[in-house]
């Protein structure tokens, strides 16, 4: 294996790999990233076995052949190196030589056989679908999944699509988060769930791909591609909760306000709100809302602002974070906020936005 | 070891043996480093003026202390504790604690490597040790001193509270002149008729009581019906140092792992390494104050919305079991893992 590669293209290839690359695992190649130079690319792949990624740097291939390095030392001596070119040559026993202007580096390595085959999408059929769509997806819900992980079945997002219109629920039992979007994806009979991980890279992948990308769902898989990457991630097999039954149908309260005002409210009091918890009092009364953070060790905010509703009065407590990161996820001018009673979870949703909803469940106070 | 200092200025230089031995310098204000058996039945002992010791005992012989000598035999000697098992708790130079949990099978009983241990330090250091085996380090340490010098005491597990409760309480370690004088006028003059009190060394040692300290708390919580949000920790070393520390929760508790966590938080604020601690006790307070709790979204799956969050509930769950386990059967009745670890106190 030799090739002369561009400094830039390449390492921004190893800055991805390195993402994916599991430096902690009990399989040591697993920190390794596996380059195959042939034709006139080089594939840097990396994986943990759940996910996958292989990146395609153009490159003149002196000679093809394939090693496998570790990721982070290689990602280290590309990064010093001055911009141009560079030439990468195997040598004998897995040992990898790097020669740039003045620079020459020998890394050790291991044989590209022992790096884990990577899943193959085979003849699955992909479909083309605007990667901005399925980007929104992911950035719009990704915040509410659970990290906890006695909560297995919610470390992850739902993934609903009928071909024409996708959906993206994601819950961590406190709040749950469900964004729709057209996307001209595949038909698929059920939900299929995302890991947390995996939505963290997909969001990185999808930023790279410039306009169109493929999607394509099978053996327990996703995969995203274009010309150059290609990502795999392998699916959740847990249950995800009926969702559709906890997004309250019904509410007493409703509230308009300016979202820009309510989320600089919400900043304001939070910095008072109790640390661990972030509880803020909202209080509810013919046209104003009033946010009151009440931290016996450090002391009081008090915050108003009008908004458009004549329901009766209501005071809840709220976690400030939750309520923040549900507004952050909206776009629109005004924001439209349903009450139940103290006890009963908020609706958030844009006014004449794009089909998204936050359900924040209250703190008893 | 046996009059450690001692045995090796005699063992360096034979014709010392059998004279009563004072290891330790001449000025006027110098102190007894080690009193050898001889010197000691005179009633010489180490940390006693040297002036009063020669009183006591004027033909005893003054050796000047040799500080490396003794570091190298104390060497010597734990190389010889290593070689039964890499868990070897040094006091001083010339004491440790070897935790043989385990090493069963490679090296038989705990007594027989005592009885090896005994030899090896017989033949190779030409010296004399005594050993307490038992099933932890107090009652170990205890037994240790019963037959020096060269002796030998196993208190078999289980039979702790026997082997304890016919000592002098001066035998207890921790318990010094101070806390007998304190102790012989409520009557306590045997350990068996007191919870024991003696000095608590160690993070770990500390931990443990603090986990029963909260297991009674939470009880008592649970019976005033009171949940609080202040925890505070309060800690005496042995020079009676008082130290207290609190600190406030995001939401008040009652439960015994909570306030027990907090309590060993509030512990990584207090030099514990080389201190030996005399009292130790956890409160609770800032009693009623609004409960802010998070409320958990597919808990309506189950029917009810207003529980808390799940985890938390298992918390609460458990804990009321727990107190009414140990109303009725008392504090032994059900406790939470590490609050057992110490065997040796009796309830």
């Amino acid at each position: 294996m030799q090739f002369e590669i561009d400094q830039a293209q390449f390492l921004s290839a190893l800055a991805l790999a390195q993402t994916v690359a599991d430096r902690r695992s009990t399989m040591p190649v697993l920190a390794n990233v596996l380059l195959r130079a042939e034709g006139e690319h080089v594939a840097c792949s990396a994986t943990d076995m759940m996910i996958a990624v292989t990146e395609r740097v153009p490159a003149k291939v002196k000679k093809a052949g394939a090693l496998t390095l570790g990721v982070r030392h290689l990602h280290g001596v590309v990064r010093t190196l001055p911009t141009g070119s560079l030439e990468m040559k195997r040598l004998d026993n897995h040992w990898a030589q790097i020669l740039a202007s003045r620079s020459e580096f020998k890394l050790m390595g291991m044989p590209d056989t022992d790096f884990p085959e990577l899943p193959d999408p085979g003849k699955t059929k992909f479909t083309t679908i605007e990667a901005a769509s399925l980007r929104q997806l992911v950035l719009r819900t990704l915040f509410s999944v659970s990290s906890d992980e006695a909560r297995v079945n919610l470390n992850g997002a739902l993934l609903e699509c009928d071909g024409r219109e996708a959906t993206m629920v994601s819950t961590d039992g406190h709040r749950l988060t469900k964004f729709s979007t057209a996307l001209t994806g595949p038909e698929l009979d059920r939900g299929i769930i995302i890991p947390r991980k995996g939505l963290l890279e997909l969001k990185r992948v999808l930023e790279r791909f410039d306009g169109d990308c493929e999607l394509a769902i099978a053996d327990e898989h996703l995969h995203v591609r274009d010309e150059a990457l290609a990502l795999s991630i392998k699916l959740s097999s847990v249950n995800f909760p009926p969702y559709e039954q906890v997004i309250p149908q019904k509410h007493e309260r409703v509230a308009i306000a300016l979202r820009s005002e309510l989320v600089a409210a919400l900043r304001s009091v939070e910095v008072m709100a109790p640390e661990k918890t972030a509880t803020v009092r909202v209080q509810l009364d013919p046209g104003s809302l009033a946010l009151t953070a009440d931290n016996p060790d450090a002391g009081v905010a008090h915050q108003e602002l009008p908004v458009e509703y004549d329901g009766a009065p209501l005071v809840a407590g709220f976690n400030a974070h939750y309520l923040l990161d549900a507004l952050d996820a909206m776009e629109s001018e005004r924001v439209r906020l349903e009450f139940q009673g103290e006890l009963d979870p908020c609706v958030l949703r844009p006014v004449d936005g794009p089909e998204f909803l936050a359900v924040v469940m209250p703190m008893r106070i | 070891m046996d009059a450690f200092y001692a045995a090796v200025e005699v063992r360096e230089n034979p014709e010392l043996a059998g004279k009563p031995l004072l290891i330790g310098g001449r000025g006027r204000r110098s102190v007894v480093s080690t009193a050898s058996y001889e010197a000691r039945a005179f009633g010489c002992h180490s940390a006693q003026p040297m002036a009063v010791a020669l009183r006591r005992c004027p033909q005893a012989v003054v050796v000047p202390p040799r500080h490396d000598l003794y570091v190298e035999v104390s060497r010597e000697l734990f190389g010889i504790f290593r070689d039964f098992t890499p868990l070897v708790e040094g006091l001083s130079l010339d004491e440790a604690f070897l935790d043989l949990t385990g090493s069963e099978r490679l090296h038989g009983a705990a007594r027989e490597v005592a009885e090896a241990i005994r030899a090896r330090v017989r033949v190779e250091l030409r010296l004399t040790c005594s050993v307490g085996v038992a099933a932890n380090k107090f009652v170990a340490k205890i037994a240790s001193d019963i037959q020096k010098p060269d002796g030998l005491t196993e208190v078999p597990a289980g039979s702790e509270a026997e082997f304890l409760a016919p000592l002098p309480i001066r035998k207890l370690w921790g318990v010094g002149p101070k806390t007998r004088a304190r102790l012989e006028p409520l009557g306590v003059q045997k350990i068996g008729e007191h919870t024991v009190e003696e000095d608590l060394v160690g993070r770990e040692a500390l931990e443990s009581m603090l986990m029963r300290l909260a297991l009674r708390l939470a009880d008592r919580l649970a019976h005033a019906e009171l949940e609080g949000r202040c925890v505070t920790l309060k800690i005496r070393d042995n020079t009676f140092r008082t130290q207290t520390r609190q600190r406030t929760l995001g939401q008040p508790t009652r439960l015994a792992r909570e306030i027990h966590k907090e309590a060993c938080a509030l512990l990584d604020a207090v030099e514990v390494e080389g201190r030996a601690f005399r009292l130790i006790g956890v409160g609770v307070s800032h009693f009623g104050e609004a409960a802010a709790t998070q409320l958990d979204l597919l808990a309506e799956l189950e029917g009810d919305a207003t529980q808390p969050a799940p985890d938390r509930q298992k918390e609460e769950a458990l804990q009321s079991v727990l107190t009414s386990v140990r109303d009725r059967f008392g504090g032994s009745g059900l406790f939470i893992g590490r609050a057992s670890e110490r065997s040796d106190e009796k309830d």
